[in-house]
């Protein structure tokens, strides 16, 4: 029966796979059940084990596997195992044996002999000619002993040398990135665990010849390994044990003199990781060495990150030499010895303090000082009282400045290592002061003086010494209260008295440290900087405007305010101000106010952005007592439509974050802006009994309200049919003359039907009014003259489609097909202010928002999209000859492309692009639609030139792009000027094709010649499309735009003498990406 | 080392080179740029209706406001662009500096003509910099190939910052060799890196 299966299983394996695995699983279920035991189906598989045959034997092989691979794991007996080992290792070079032993070796009766026995197979079998076989069968083998080596490490770690040497000679000459994994990882452990010390050159050998890395992985590489991972793993086993620092440090430093920036970076991470793995005495031995090869990669650095590096591994070395606290004398400490020529060589530089390496000194002190606390000491120590000799022996800012940088650079590394009030370091258990402590005053001195005794002019001199002022008040434990309220005041002064000068760096940098400071010392800025930003606080906007400094005061209290506490008084500072200032008499405009409000706004949002946060506390005093006067005051501010506006939004924003209770009431107070029912007083001839203000414009505040109340609300005005509600509001912007109140009716409208109107018959009705609109539309546009303005109905239209399209109601493709067929519909004038509606389709707004809680439906855009833009497109094919009504389409078709992502733009991509470039070509100053288009035309650069360049339109595209980048003012580019500029831009370009070129393209074009009509803002978009290309259009052969690289680089010599310094600074950039990044792919020929 | 070479300069601190002030600029009505948060415009403003009627008007009137190319504008050109040897602008190094620079009609007696000259001073980390021509090839090649073509370009290393300004002024100054000289590989790639880190 045995006999039968084997037989079988031989026959079966070399064409069907699958029936071999089935037959084997059967033999071991027949083992699991007593039908045949091991010692027969070894006997059975005797004549094809011998066989001469190499296939047959392996098939036997197999087989055998297979069954083992299929018992269950605690099947085999010992003695079986034993039997299974033996023999499989017997057999190690055939088939699958070694997956056998794999399996093997993982059961828990295996024994250490069993390990010692099948690991000196391996060594005895592959130590010669391994990397004659495939790389799969070496994979295989490696796996196994790593497996060994994981499994039964005592075993194998117990041979000794025998284990050592056998696996280096395995391993040796693999080149395998796999393979070479798993090496690195068996050879760290042996290089950890294994007494190495007779063998040190054997184990540096096999694992240095692989240093430095240069693997490159394949493209689409299968197995995802990087030259980082690899890199990794050998930096891992270098810095294993100290005991090959002899061999490693000198080999690293030869290498470090590589022209390769890649493998100095190399050797300064293995560097460093030595460094920092190694014990102390080893590292100790070299620490000097290690100091006077990479001090030069700081202080000659040509490449910052190269500088990096090599500070590491100076901060390392100053690691690990502080592990050792040993009994020595201090001048025989390890870390003493390795800082003295560290400090004592900085300290030279810093002689010249404004030399580059000075700085270089100053960022070594850093990195020696951070990494302990015991070298800060150190460092301090040596360096500490150098400074202040230099300090007062150096001449001129230059100096004073180069200064106060390098102490500021000791100021971050005291932080590092002690910590700071609010992050406090590891590295300092005992929680010791800095050693800074001893030169408090003498610092603190010095840097106020810097920043307030010096002329204005010396900017970045005042911006260090605010830096240093900033790191001494952050640092734990150090200044007192008296003495960081000093720094407090000095920042106060130079944020409100001073004058602006320059782009004002430092009252910026001191608006950060108060702000900063308001962390950890939030009571100093409560006493010192609140009451006196407050008291610079005008109580009128006639005081503001003298004044004038108002906002950066507002932006600063702003800024501070970011506890709890500090918000709460900045709050009530502000709305006692606004007290004051809504008794205002009637002016223009109120920018002052407004500031106040934005302000009020902008501290409630930031709180906000944490979700737990509350503001029913604010609800009393801003919704109901401000809403109350909004709708009481009959002039003044707050009937005006900004701070309104503004005021709405801080109102939406508490009413949103606060209880259901204050909700419902919102929403009984929509309408009654919480006065008292019976004070009625009629303002509108068709007002129902729901309005009750003393002038329209609290209609405004309404809108917020309304927008606040979330969408399952039921309570006060939406307890009413809403239908009539909506029909009142449409006749109210119909009739009212207020541009803004319209407006308001119209959002209020759409939050009432993306929001509130629920049932089929209700949205029925709605759309059987926007059908009427639009009729009445089409029917007064026929009838009238075609200038008659139709502004609200198309505001009404458009606000009715979206509140619907965003909700995606059954029929939404009806209502916006409708918008479309409109367009033709109407007079030319109004399918133009028409079609400005499309943008405001898809258009974030801050009123129907998720915030708000509208029906925004995750896929509405997209829908939208592809229902409006297939649409206007075969329109737009349509009006073949109508250039203006195509123009109208385009109009419509920009609005909509400025308002949706990119990913639902290039889906349509070619259909868009013809209409792109025609829509470029639009001959009438409509520069919406020309940002709209170059915007998405950024777009298409960017996010997919591929189908840019399949769609093959790029040269017209470039030409059109300069056409409209071109600025052609017959007054101040005269013909004769053009002449001399072509003729310079030929001899520029060493060409007289150029030329040539150029005028055939003006023949093929004769539309496209320069026009004046673009602004500058388009202008400047056209520039960037063109500078973009060489970026996206790479290595592509042949490169697209190669053969227009003479017109575009001609092209743009005309843009670089444009009269706004913003479009000429963009020619620039263009013409330097296209000189230097269009090449032939292989230029060198070309020479 | 290399001898002509200076291991060790000054360096200036970027907010000591001199800027364009943003209140000079057109974007007057922006306010000065020292916001740290900006407030939000009300939505009425936003609104694409009024906005497309006013937005034609101020764009055309803007367009009247014509900047000129002045000194400030050449040294923006030039000063990002990166020395040889270190990785630190021109600027950084005053290597260029705004006073060094000048813009003079190029036919004096006939100063209505739109040709201008730029003259640009270069002043070498050391005396005996061994790569002040390069540097001053660097300059002419940014300067030429950013400028409108009525502008003719003048490199000049100042005098007595430099021990042979002679020498190299001629070879600047003579349109042939810049020329050939710009064939040369080397010199290409050094060029190519100086004008890397162009803004």
């Amino acid at each position: 029966m045995a006999a039968g299966d084997a037989r079988d299983y031989v026959l079966a394996f070399e064409n069907n796979k699958a029936e071999a695995a089935r037959i084997a699983s059967n033999t071991a279920q027949k083992l699991q059940n007593d039908e045949t035991n091991l010692l027969e189906v070894v006997k059975a598989l005797g004549e094809y084990i011998t066989d001469d045959d190499d296939q047959i034997r392996t098939r036997a092989v197999n087989y055998l596997t297979a069954i083992v691979q299929a018992l269950p794991p605690r099947y085999l007996n010992r003695q079986q195992i034993q039997v299974l080992n033996t023999f499989l290792s017997s057999r190690i070079e055939d088939g699958g044996a070694i997956e056998g032993l794999s399996r093997l070796q993982s059961l828990d009766r295996y024994t250490k002999e069993m390990a010692q026995d099948l690991a000196q197979t391996i060594f005895d079998h592959f130590s010669q000619d391994l990397q004659s076989r495939p790389q799969a069968g070496r994979y295989k083998i490696y796996t196994l002993l790593n497996e060994l080596l994981s499994n039964h490490r005592k075993a194998i770690r117990d041979m000794g040398d025998r284990s050592l040497v056998g696996t280096v000679q395995v391993v040796a000459g693999e080149k395998d990135p796999r393979n070479l994994m798993l090496i690195f990882s068996m050879l760290r452990v042996i290089m950890i665990e294994w007494d190495i010390s007779s063998h040190i050159d054997r184990l540096f050998d096999a694992v240095y010849a692989y240093f430095p890395i240069t693997f490159r992985p394949p493209p689409n590489d299968p197995y995802g390994i990087t030259a980082q991972d690899l890199k990794d793993r050998l930096r891992d086993c270098l810095s294993s044990t100290g005991l090959l620092a002899p061999s490693v440090f000198p080999n690293l430093l030869d290498r470090l003199d590589s022209s390769s920036e890649i493998v100095k970076k190399d050797v300064l991470q293995a560097l460093a990781a030595c460094a920092l793995n190694y014990d102390p005495s080893t590292v100790s031995r070299f620490s000097i060495t290690l100091w006077d090869a990479v001090k030069f990669e700081v202080l000659q650095a040509q490449e910052p990150f190269l500088a990096d590096e090599a500070l590491n591994v100076i901060k390392n070395i100053a690691t690990c030499l502080s592990k050792r606290t040993g009994p020595h004398a201090p001048t025989a400490d390890p870390l003493v010895q390795y800082l003295k020529p560290v400090n004592k060589e900085c300290l030279e530089h810093l002689q010249e303090p404004a030399s580059r390496q000075a700085s270089a000194a100053g960022d070594i002190l850093k990195a020696a000082a951070s990494a302990t606390v015991k070298s800060f000491e150190v460092v301090l120590k040596a360096v500490g009282p150098a400074f202040f000799t230099l300090q007062q022996s150096s001449e001129g800012i230059v100096n004073q400045r180069a200064i106060l940088l390098v102490v500021n650079r000791l100021f971050e590394a005291s932080i590092d290592v002690y910590g700071s009030w609010t992050v406090p370091s590891e590295r300092n258990e005992n929680g010791q002061l800095t050693l800074l402590a001893e030169f408090k005053d003498k610092l603190l001195a010095i840097y106020s003086r810097a920043l307030m005794s010096t002329v204005k002019e010396e900017v970045s001199y005042r911006l260090a010494a605010a830096k240093g002022l900033l790191l001494l008040s952050q640092m734990a434990g150090l200044l007192g209260e008296d003495e960081t309220g000093l720094i407090v005041q000095h920042f106060n002064e130079i944020v409100l008295d001073e004058e602006s000068y320059g782009r004002d760096e430092l009252k910026q940098r001191a608006m950060h440290a108060l702000a900063e400071i308001s962390q950890f010392k939030p009571r100093l800025i409560t006493d010192i900087t609140f009451p006196k930003f407050i008291a610079r606080l005008p109580d009128s906007e006639e005081e503001a405007i003298k004044k004038n400094d108002y906002q950066s005061v507002l932006e600063g209290l702003a800024e501070i305010s970011v506890g709890k506490d500090l918000l709460d008084t900045l709050m009530r500072r502000l709305l006692s101000k606004l007290d004051l200032l809504i008794q205002q008499d009637k002016r223009k405009d109120y920018p002052y106010t407004c500031a106040v409000i934005s302000t009020m706004d902008y501290v409630l949002s930031r709180s906000a952005r944490n979700s737990d946060v509350k503001l029913d506390g604010y609800i009393d005093r801003i919704v109901v007592n401000l809403s109350y006067k909004v709708s009481t005051a009959p002039t003044g501010p707050l009937i005006n439509e900004t701070v309104l506006d503004l005021l709405g939004r801080v109102i939406n924003l508490i009413i949103r974050r606060s209880s259901e209770q204050h909700k419902e009431k919102a929403a009984s107070n929509v309408y009654h802006l919480y006065g008292t029912p019976v004070a009625q007083k009629k303002t509108h001839p068709l007002e129902p009994s729901y309005f009750m203000f003393s002038t329209e414009s609290a209609l405004l505040l309404s809108t917020w309200i309304l927008a606040a109340l979330p969408r399952s609300s039921k309570a006060g005005i939406l307890s009413q049919p809403l239908v009539p509600l909506v029909k009142d509001l449409t006749q109210i912007a119909a009739t009212t003359n207020t541009e803004f109140v319209k407006c308001a009716c119209i959002k209020q409208i759409e939050l009432i039907v993306n929001k509130h109107i629920t049932s089929k018959q209700d949205l029925d009705e709605i759309k059987e009014m926007y059908e009427t609109a639009i009729a009445a539309m089409i029917f007064q546009g026929r009838n009238s003259h075609s200038n008659i303005k139709i502004e609200s109905e198309v505001r009404y239209v458009f606000a009715l489609s979206k509140a619907l399209a965003l909700r995606l109601v059954p029929g939404t493709d009806l209502v916006l097909r409708r918008l479309v067929e409109l367009l033709e519909q109407l007079p030319l004038e109004q399918a133009r202010f028409s079609a400005l509606g499309f943008s405001t389709l898809l258009a974030d707004c801050d009123v129907i928002s998720k915030q708000n809680d509208a029906q925004i439906r995750l896929l509405a855009p997209q829908r939208v999209f592809q229902i409006l833009v297939p649409l206007i497109s075969s329109k737009f094919k349509d009006a073949t000859s109508n250039q203006a009504l195509k123009e109208i389409y385009l109009i419509a078709l920009a609005g909509i492309l400025g308002t949706v992502s990119s990913d639902i733009v290039m889906p349509e991509l070619p259909t868009l692009l013809p209409l792109l470039l025609q829509s470029l070509e639009i001959s009438d100053a409509n520069q919406n639609v020309k940002i709209a288009t170059l915007e998405t035309t950024i777009v298409v650069i960017t996010k997919n030139p591929d189908a840019l360049i399949e769609s093959g339109h790029i040269p017209a595209l470039l030409r059109r792009l300069l056409s409209v980048a071109t600025l052609s003012n017959p007054a101040k580019l005269n013909r004769k000027l053009k002449i001399e500029q072509n003729l310079a831009a030929r001899s520029m370009n060493g060409s007289v094709d150029s030329h040539m070129e150029l005028d055939s393209t003006h023949l093929q074009h004769p539309k496209l010649s320069p026009r004046s009509s673009s602004s500058p803002k388009t202008r400047q978009l056209a520039v960037r499309c063109i500078s973009l290309l060489p970026e996206h259009v790479k290595n592509k052969t042949p490169n697209p735009l190669l053969s227009l690289k003479k017109e575009v680089l001609a092209g743009l010599v005309g843009v670089l003498d444009d009269p706004r310094r913003d479009v000429r600074k963009e020619a620039v950039d263009a013409r330097a990406k296209w000189l230097r990044g269009v090449d032939e792919v292989d230029s060198e020929e070309d020479e | 080392m290399d001898p002509g070479k200076n291991a060790n300069p000054l360096v200036l601190n970027p907010s000591d080179l001199p800027t364009r002030k943003r209140q000079e600029s057109s974007q007057n009505f922006e306010g000065k740029n020292t916001s740290i948060f900006t407030f939000q415009h009300p939505s009425v403003t936003s609104d694409p209706f009024s906005q497309f009627q006013e937005s034609e008007s101020s764009d055309s009137d803007a367009e009247s406001e014509v900047e000129v190319i002045d000194e400030q504008e050449i040294y923006d050109l030039v000063a990002t662009m990166s020395d040889p040897e270190h990785p630190i602008t021109l600027g950084a190094l005053a290597v260029v500096s705004l006073p060094d620079i000048s813009i003079r009609p190029t036919i004096p007696n006939r100063p209505e003509s739109p040709l201008r000259t730029v003259t640009v001073l270069v002043t070498p980390t050391i005396q005996h910099c061994s790569l002040a021509t390069v540097i001053g090839l660097g300059v002419r090649v940014r300067l030429e190939e950013s400028l409108p073509a009525r502008f003719r370009v003048d490199v000049r290393i100042k005098e007595g910052t430099h021990s042979t300004a002679d020498e190299v002024n001629k070879q600047l100054a003579d349109k042939e060799r810049v020329a050939a000289a710009l064939w040369n590989p080397t010199l290409q790639s050094f060029i190519k890196k100086m004008l890397e880190t162009c803004e």
